[in-house]
């Protein structure tokens, strides 16, 4: 990979794509206690930057492995993000969607793991009382797309709530991106559909046969992969497979 | 924090969290054209699944 500081927007998006691809690769092969973070800022050279901004954008996501198997990030990871989140911290005027996602990264980022704090709840409330004022379910399910890499059952809190209470939306969501071949939209709504089944919500929605299709024709990008993943995997865990 | 945190933090301007924040609030991607019906294509799919020409057998 070359990336060159300085043409930050593709570089941080090459950089997003490489970071996913290892993250996937780490899910994929079950090596869940490698420091994938702190592998990708030692080979990254003078990138280093575009990685951390990479950190930044996958949120929680990037400390998948660890979430998926329920146990604490790598300490080096864990430095990864910490230093993320100094070097791009959440800022006021920050959409609500980083704000979310910067708190929920830096509760994983502390030793023990601590409950989602006030900021974090705080932010959570922000985002669903201004998402509510998108009457239109589309618009909804776009930003509900956006806040994908917080669709953990240990993290999601208020935002899974109000998914569970409007999982219609998140459906139509999902087939309508589906009809559109938008295939990165869809994975992320499929990230909440996956989390909402988890949690024991009633829908008519097969989502194995969705994922297997994203998955094989998803247009192949590494984040999709990730996303597709990852659902798959709280999938597995409600039917009892893990 | 160990090694991994250099003291040379490079810090970053407005610049740099602009791109963060438009990579977080990526929009949609725009409509997907329908594929394209190409016969030239079928043409030649038939052409190379149709069986030969059956030969006369070979008289002893």
């Amino acid at each position: 990979m070359s990336l060159v500081d300085g043409s930050e927007p593709a570089a941080y998006a090459a950089a997003v794509q490489d970071v996913a691809r290892r993250l996937h690769r780490t899910l994929y092969e079950g090596r869940h206690r490698e420091p994938v973070l702190a592998q990708s800022v030692r080979q990254a050279g003078r990138n280093r930057v575009s990685v951390l901004a990479a950190v930044r954008v996958l949120g929680p996501d990037a400390l998948a492995p660890a979430l998926l198997v329920g146990t604490s990030p790598h300490p080096e990871d864990r430095d990864v993000v910490a230093e993320t989140l100094l070097t791009f911290p959440p800022a006021r005027e920050d959409p609500v969607e980083a704000t979310c996602l910067a708190h929920a990264q830096q509760t994983l980022a502390e030793e023990p793991v601590r409950p989602a704090c006030e900021e974090a709840h705080a932010a959570q409330r922000s985002f669903v009382t201004e998402s509510e004022r998108d009457t239109d379910w589309c618009a909804w399910a776009e930003r509900m797309a956006r806040l994908s890499p917080l669709a953990w059952p240990t993290l999601a809190g208020q935002v899974a709530d109000r998914a569970r209470e409007r999982v219609a939306d998140v459906e139509r969501g999902l087939t309508r991106s589906m009809l559109r071949r938008d295939y990165a939209s869809a994975a992320r709504l499929a990230r909440w559909a996956a989390l909402t089944q988890a949690l024991g919500t009633r829908s008519g929605l097969e989502l194995e046969p969705l994922l297997r299709h994203l998955g094989e024709l998803g247009g192949g990008t590494a984040r999709v992969l990730l996303d597709v993943g990852i659902a798959r995997r709280l999938s597995a865990a409600r039917r009892g497979e893990q | 924090m160990s090694a991994l945190l250099v003291s040379s933090r490079p810090t970053t301007g407005t610049r740099e969290r602009a791109v963060v924040t438009a990579l977080i609030t990526e929009p949609e991607a725009p409509v997907s054209d329908a594929p394209a019906y190409a016969p030239q294509c079928l043409g030649a799919l038939l052409l190379m699944l149709s069986p030969k020409l059956p030969k006369e057998p070979k008289e002893r």
